[in-house]
This record gives C-alpha cells, sequence and structure tokens, in this order.
C-alpha cells in the first residue's frame, strides 16, 4: 500500500461523473488537492453511506481546493446504475475493472477480486499526505477525511481532534 | 393448487420417512438377529415371541428417545444459530443485508439484481430473517426437526419391524418359524426399499427395492461372519 511521501501513481480510468461517462486521468488534478478512496463494490449495503457521505460534503471538499475520486473494481454500466440509485453522485466514480490500480495502490484483496476501503489524501505535489485502511465491515468517516485535509492544509502541526478553525502550532 | 403452508407440511410429512425407513430396517434387522440367537438357545416358539416383543418394546422405546433426544439436540444448536444472528441483524442490519446480497451473488445473481432483491425483502423482517436463514446459515424450515414427531415415528417404525419378524411365531413352530421370520425380514426390506421408491418419485422401483434388500442383509451377513471369526469358548 502507497504510504505518505510515495508519489502517488497516475492513472487513467473510465468512469461517471453527474451522470456522464468520461475518462479520468490522476494528472488532471495536478496542482489540487485529492482525495482518492477506494471500495469494495457498488450495490451494497454498507459502500452507499460512504459514497453518499462524500457526495454530501462535496461542497466543503471543492471548498477546500479539493476533488473526490472514488474508485471500484465495478463497470461503468454498474457506476451509471449505481449512481442512479444513490440519487446522483457528482464527483467521479471510476472504475478499475481488473484492478489495475488497486493493485498499484496495494489496496487490492487478491482473494475478493476487490478493493479494500482505502483512503488517500494526495497533496498538490502529487504526493500522498495521508492514508487510511479500514474494515470492509466499517465505513469510513467522511468528517474526519474533511478534518485531516484541513489539517494537511494549514500546512502546520495539528493536535489531536484538532478541528478547523481551532488554532495549529508553527 | 395446494397453498404454501399446506405444500410445506406435505413434504416436511414425507421427510419423516427418514426416521421411517431407519426405523422398519432396524427393527427389522435387529429382531431377526435376536430370535436366531434365542432360536439357538431354545427352540420354543412362546419363550422367541416373549422375548422378541420385550426386545421389541424396549427397541421401540431407545430408539424413540434416541431420535427424540439427538433431534431436540440438532434443533437447539440450529436455533442458537439462528438466535445469534438475530441479534446481529438488530444490532448490525447493514452487514446482515451484505450478507445475504453476497449470498445471492454467490448463488448466480447479478449483484445489481441481488441488491435490489434484498432492498425489497428487508422492508418484512420475518421474511428477511427466514431467507437470511435458508441462503446465509443453509438452514430451511425442514431443517429444524420436530423432536417429538421423529421420536414417534422411529419408535413407532422400529415396532412395525420387530412385528413383522415376530409374526411367524405366534403361529409356527422351530425351523418353520425362524425361516418364515427371516423370509418375512427379507421381504419387508425390499418392500421398504419400494415405498421409498415410490415416495420419492423413482422410476427404478425394483432397484430401490434391492438396494435397502442387499445393503441391509449384506450388513446382518458382515456382522454374522464376524461372528464366525471370533474365539469360541
Amino acid at each position: 500500500m502507497l504510504v505518505i511521501g510515495d508519489r502517488a501513481i497516475d492513472f487513467s480510468l473510465p468512469g461517471v461523473q453527474g451522470g456522464r461517462t468520461g475518462r479520468f486521468a490522476l494528472r488532471d488534478y495536478r496542482g489540487r488537492w485529492v482525495v482518492l478512496f477506494f471500495y469494495p463494490a457498488d450495490f451494497s449495503f454498507v459502500c452507499p453511506t460512504e459514497v453518499r457521505g462524500f457526495q454530501q460534503r462535496l461542497e466543503a471538499f471543492r471548498a477546500s481546493g479539493c476533488e473526490v475520486l472514488g474508485v471500484s473494481v465495478d463497470s461503468v454500466e454498474s457506476h451509471l446504475a449505481w449512481a442512479r440509485e444513490l440519487g446522483g453522485v457528482d464527483y467521479p466514480l471510476l472504475s478499475d475493472e481488473g484492478g489495475v490500480v488497486s493493485r498499484a495502490y496495494g489496496v487490492l484483496d487478491e482473494a475478493e477480486g476487490r478493493a479494500r476501503r482505502a483512503t488517500f489524501i494526495i497533496g498538490p505535489g502529487g504526493c500522498v499526505e495521508y492514508c487510511v485502511l479500514s474494515h470492509k465491515n466499517v465505513g469510513r468517516s467522511v468528517e474526519e477525511t474533511l478534518r485531516v485535509l484541513k489539517a494537511l492544509q494549514t500546512g502546520r502541526q495539528c493536535p489531536a481532534d484538532w478541528q478547523p478553525g481551532e488554532e495549529a502550532s508553527a | 393448487m395446494p397453498s404454501t403452508a399446506t405444500k410445506k407440511e406435505r413434504v416436511a410429512r414425507l421427510g419423516r420417512i427418514r426416521e421411517a425407513v431407519f426405523g422398519v430396517q432396524d427393527g427389522l434387522l435387529s429382531t431377526v438377529g435376536f430370535v436366531a440367537g434365542l432360536h439357538g438357545a431354545t427352540a420354543a416358539s412362546g419363550i422367541v415371541l416373549v422375548g422378541g416383543l420385550v426386545e421389541m418394546l424396549a427397541g421401540a422405546m431407545s430408539m424413540g428417545v434416541g431420535a427424540y433426544l439427538s433431534s431436540k439436540a440438532e434443533r437447539a444448536v440450529f436455533e442458537r444459530a439462528i438466535r445469534d444472528e438475530q441479534t446481529r441483524f438488530r444490532e448490525e442490519p447493514y452487514l446482515a443485508h451484505e450478507q445475504l446480497l453476497e449470498a445471492l451473488q454467490a448463488e448466480g445473481m447479478p449483484r445489481e439484481r441481488a441488491y435490489q432483491a434484498v432492498k425489497l425483502i428487508r422492508e418484512h423482517e420475518d421474511a428477511f430473517l427466514r431467507t437470511f436463514r435458508e441462503k446465509v446459515l443453509g438452514l430451511g424450515d425442514l431443517d429444524l426437526g420436530r423432536p417429538v414427531a421423529e421420536g414417534a415415528v422411529m419408535a413407532g417404525s422400529f415396532a412395525v419391524g420387530a412385528a413383522i419378524v415376530l409374526l411367524p411365531y405366534a403361529f409356527l413352530q422351530g425351523t418353520a418359524a425362524l425361516g418364515a421370520a427371516v423370509g418375512l425380514a427379507l421381504l419387508s426390506l425390499f418392500s421398504v426399499g419400494v415405498v421409498k421408491g415410490v415416495f420419492a418419485g423413482e422410476r427404478r422401483l425394483l432397484s430401490s427395492g434391492l438396494e435397502v434388500l442387499l445393503l441391509a442383509s449384506g450388513a446382518a451377513l458382515l456382522g454374522y461372519l464376524f461372528g464366525l471369526l471370533l474365539p469360541r469358548s
């Protein structure tokens, strides 16, 4: 699994955004912050809380100059239907059929052929600034990802449970 | 068309054939062995008949209670697994939904359809739990045995099997009684196979009859041959 300081491996994957299909490359987001989150599967009762959670807080991420990218090994057609089922998803859901990108990031569960529940925050310079791997049965906290993003963006040291607006040390 | 409940009840009743076949077969064989042994010791038909009746009663009780207890034990273990899953469902419904989804997908349903099916069925807790039980735990209604019915069928079947073997002793004497008992036992074993074949809708009833006859009498013959090998005192 890629860890903090590693260069985020570039990729170009087909995907769905706002009901439209297209191709999305990581390099297109160079100079911006990116939350890249992998999830096991579309049409799941655990994942929708995360995919929906990122959708609900999308404006907050974008206001912080950050784009959100979701990746699973499902097909583009599956992403289209899944996004419809969830009432629309405005950030790209990428289709990593075959799991090449998931494997490159070290988050492919080879036995199941699916991505693990991994989240990376990639800085404007293209390096991993934060990474976390969750159990497949436990959904991630979107608020925590947003908190860490904002903490990273201060460029300063932040104490435990630091919240945006609080003072960060030098 | 019969209702689902009627169909279920019918299949459950047919399922008792397990105890019926087991009970009759054991009643026939163990009683033949018993009367043959007793016949060697005393040729008096009255004694063989009384001894056989005692063996029939004791055997039927033992087999019936055995079937009751084993079925009850199995049911208790399955019920525990079901209770655990119900608790889990109430505490972590999403995980239970996910497990059912994965089970349906493993059976060949496309994921999207499996998702829709689970989404519909989860609105009805009882239907969801029953489906979960069957698809995830592999436990259908029929797997939850009925201890009293199973015990009663087992005891009754054993008694029927034993009574068939004892019947000749009520009318015949000596070797004729024993010969008739063995003959009736073999004929009954064959009939058990044929009846089983009829209930199971098998076409080759002769094979079904021969299967039970040969396996059961073969087992008895092996026991007898083993007895011949033992040192005599």
